[in-house]
């Protein structure tokens, strides 16, 4: 065996000796650009953010369950909000420490069609162990009452200032506490020696996750392929429906606090930044610049559609103006989503997802 | 000698063929892109298939002393990518789809003698098929049903997720007869069984997709075998988030106590134990999908930023090289 794998190694680096250069378009310190730009102009800033926002709210829920009072709710859901809004900025980067471990689902145990966790949520609560509230229990338990969406539940619809909602706060303490660690884990693992930033930085031979440039760079862009599709297909239609009697509002995120729209809108914003700060158009061609125009004019209005809608999110679903903005939403996705990937991917030499097609 | 169908840096879909001495040998042009690339038992001839739903495929010999010959299935058929050779290379089988009847999955029959001419059909018990692989004995053939049916006016959506069921189907090649047909665990229902390999022990090793919700995500490899039901890869709950719910392909060890998957949305590869179902090792590929045995341990994989990349669940992983082109779904070691 070691024989074959010596023969198939010297077979490889022959390989590697005659392969011709890159088909990219694009000089490496053009792309080496982009990729540090997308980090740390866009993603380390956007980790800290999440990561105070998580502590920030963990505070005020602490504070709330001290001593409840309406202001002391208020300060506590507004936080909510407030994080959902950082969330949004990163739930599209699926790579990195945030998706090792689990953490991505942990955070935010979304879509959930078969209501996992809510049934899960609910029996906790009618439990009332008192050893789930402890430092770090929350981590055993299932995903689907870890995140955002058990916070959400606790928050919005359980009797948190009253007497017999003291276990029900105590949960969300310790739901906001365990969110404030995997936002500082995922924080911390883009940073130092051997953070996730070094390893986009430094791409080759040796490197265990990336070996090239391009592998860097394609990661960016699934990434923003990867919210252009995940929010209309799983954050929108299933929601929308075909027409006013079949929107279902309860299969729109966040609901329950009433921050559907503004979930759409801040990912709108997101994906505008992501592009914007890495500076990812600056790799066309001179004769492909019309890409680049052409996204930041579909991407001004899908800003300025998502942020026009009126809440609350029945109404939104309901109302033949608010559908038509989001119906509209949805065209322009489909069109940032070709222009992405029909378009600037093959200008700049780039197969994203080239083998991530389901159903191969 | 490694066979693989890419997009090559022209932008043209072909069949990359190359030498264990490390020369490309060729390419074998396809008109469009390819997915599966099958060889017969000696290693002289070779046949391409369509990525579904196309209709074309591309017969080969590996030495390249004729010219290739290109087939089709018939009008109201589409094929899914993959096939198997008789034991003798004589007949060849490919999974097809009769889309006018909620994607029926058939199994083609060609003589290869013949100019691949379709000389008869088999049934393959399920939806939608994807890989079938033919068993040691010669005679049966393993199919893998993913469940999700397609038509090709709709392109590759998918039609019936609410009620999808997967199975893997186990069938004479030569009376067509069904001898065994395992389904998904009931409450995994959209499981999609897809890609296929058989371990030394005669137990098929599959690896799928999830159709369900990407927070609550099963195991997507497992096993069955002619006489055992569908059992997944026991796991905790990272993996299979880990690999985003998809395996792209599976492979065996030359001796088959090795089983590699492959998560091009994930990037990882996974080295299996057969034997005990324990995760040998894991390594990143950035969109790698093509894996093939190459030793008793070790595999060659590779993925579609054109990286090839040897792996072994006792030395790890080797030097990495970049290719050009972009490697599609699957490699296959001659």
């Amino acid at each position: 065996m070691t024989r074959i794998l010596a023969s198939a190694l010297a077979f490889l680096s022959l390989l590697a000796a005659t392969a011709a250069p890159a088909a990219a378009a694009n000089d490496e310190a053009g792309q080496a650009a982009v990729v540090e730009r997308a980090v740390t102009q866009y993603i380390v800033p956007n980790y800290r953010q999440l990561a105070e926002s998580a502590s920030t709210l963990a505070g005020r829920i602490d504070r709330l369950c001290k001593e409840p009072d309406a202001k002391k709710l208020e300060d506590a859901q507004a936080g909510f909000r407030e994080l959902l809004r950082a969330w949004a900025a990163v739930d599209f980067l699926r790579f990195g420490p945030m998706a090792d471990g689990g953490r991505y689902e942990r955070f935010a145990f979304w879509p959930d069609p078969r209501g996992i966790g809510q049934r899960q949520l609910r029996r906790m609560i009618s439990e009332a162990n008192p050893a789930l509230l402890g430092e770090g229990a929350l981590k055993s338990q299932s995903a689907a009452v870890q995140g955002l969406p058990a916070l959400e539940v606790l928050l919005f619809e359980e009797p948190v200032t009253a007497a017999e909602g003291a276990f029900s706060c105590g949960l969300a303490a310790a739901v906001a506490r365990n969110l404030a660690g995997i936002a500082a884990e995922a924080r911390d693992g883009w940073l130092g020696e051997t953070g996730w930033s070094r390893l986009m930085a430094r791409p080759g031979p040796e490197n265990a996750v990336y070996r090239s440039r391009a592998e860097t760079l394609t990661e960016l862009l699934k990434a923003e392929l990867t919210g252009l599709e995940q929010t209309p297909d799983q954050r929108i239609r299933p929601a929308l429906g075909d027409s006013p009697e079949t929107a279902r509002p309860r299969a729109a995120p966040y609901y329950r606090s009433g921050s559907t729209a503004e979930y759409w809108h801040a990912t709108a914003r997101a994906l505008t930044s992501f592009a914007e700060k890495s500076e990812m158009m600056s790799l066309l061609p001179k004769e492909k610049s019309w890409i680049a125009n052409s996204v930041a004019f579909e991407f001004d209005n899908l800003t300025r559609t998502l942020g026009a809608l009126t809440p609350p999110v029945e109404t939104i679903l309901t109302d033949p103006a608010q559908r038509d903005k989001v119906s509209y939403a949805l065209v322009v996705f489909s069109s940032l989503k070709n222009l992405f990937h029909d378009q600037y991917s093959p200008a700049v030499g780039l197969s994203p997802g080239f083998n991530a097609l389901d159903g191969d | 000698m490694f066979l693989a169908p890419c997009r090559n840096a022209a932008g043209s879909y072909a069949i990359l063929v190359f030498t264990e001495s490390g020369e490309p040998v060729r390419e074998v042009a396809l008109p469009s892109r390819g997915h599966d690339v099958v060889l017969d038992q000696a290693g002289r001839q070779a046949v391409a298939f369509a990525r579904r739903p196309g209709t074309f495929a591309i017969g080969f010999d590996v030495a390249g002393a004729r010219s290739p010959a290109s087939f089709a299935c018939p009008p109201d058929r589409h094929f899914y990518g993959h096939g198997a050779f008789a034991p003798d290379g004589r007949l060849l089988y490919s999974t097809e789809s009769d889309y006018a009847h909620g994607a029926r999955g058939v199994v083609g029959v060609y003589d290869c003698t013949d100019g691949f001419r379709r000389i008869g059909e088999l049934d393959s018990h399920g939806i939608g098929p994807h890989e079938l692989i033919l068993m040691p004995d010669g005679r049966t053939l393993a199919i893998a049903n993913g469940g999700i049916a397609t038509h090709p006016a709709t392109g590759r959506e998918k039609l019936n997720l609410d009620t999808m069921r997967s199975s893997i189907s186990f069938v004479d090649r030569l009376t067509g007869d069904l001898l065994a047909r395992h389904e998904t665990p009931a409450e995994f229902g959209r499981l999609s069984m897809r890609h296929m390999t058989v371990d030394g022990s005669e137990f098929v090793w599959f690896g799928g997709q999830w159709e369900g919700s990407p927070v609550d995500v099963p195991s997507v490899i497992g096993r069955a075998s002619l006489d055992s039901a569908v059992e997944l890869l026991p796991s905790g709950p990272e993996l299979p988030l880990a690999l985003e719910g998809y395996i792209g392909s599976m492979a065996r060890s030359r001796d088959g106590s090795v089983i590699a998957a492959s998560s091009p949305k994930g990037g990882r590869i996974l080295l299996i134990d057969a034997a005990t179902m324990k995760i040998l090792s894991e390594e990143r590929l950035f969109d790698g999908c093509g894996v093939t045995g190459i030793g008793n341990r070790a595999f060659l994989a590779t993925s579609g930023a054109g990286t090839i990349l040897p792996v072994a669940s006792d030395t790890g992983p080797g030097r990495p090289a970049t290719f050009p082109v972009a490697f599609d779904n699957h490699v296959k070691a001659v």
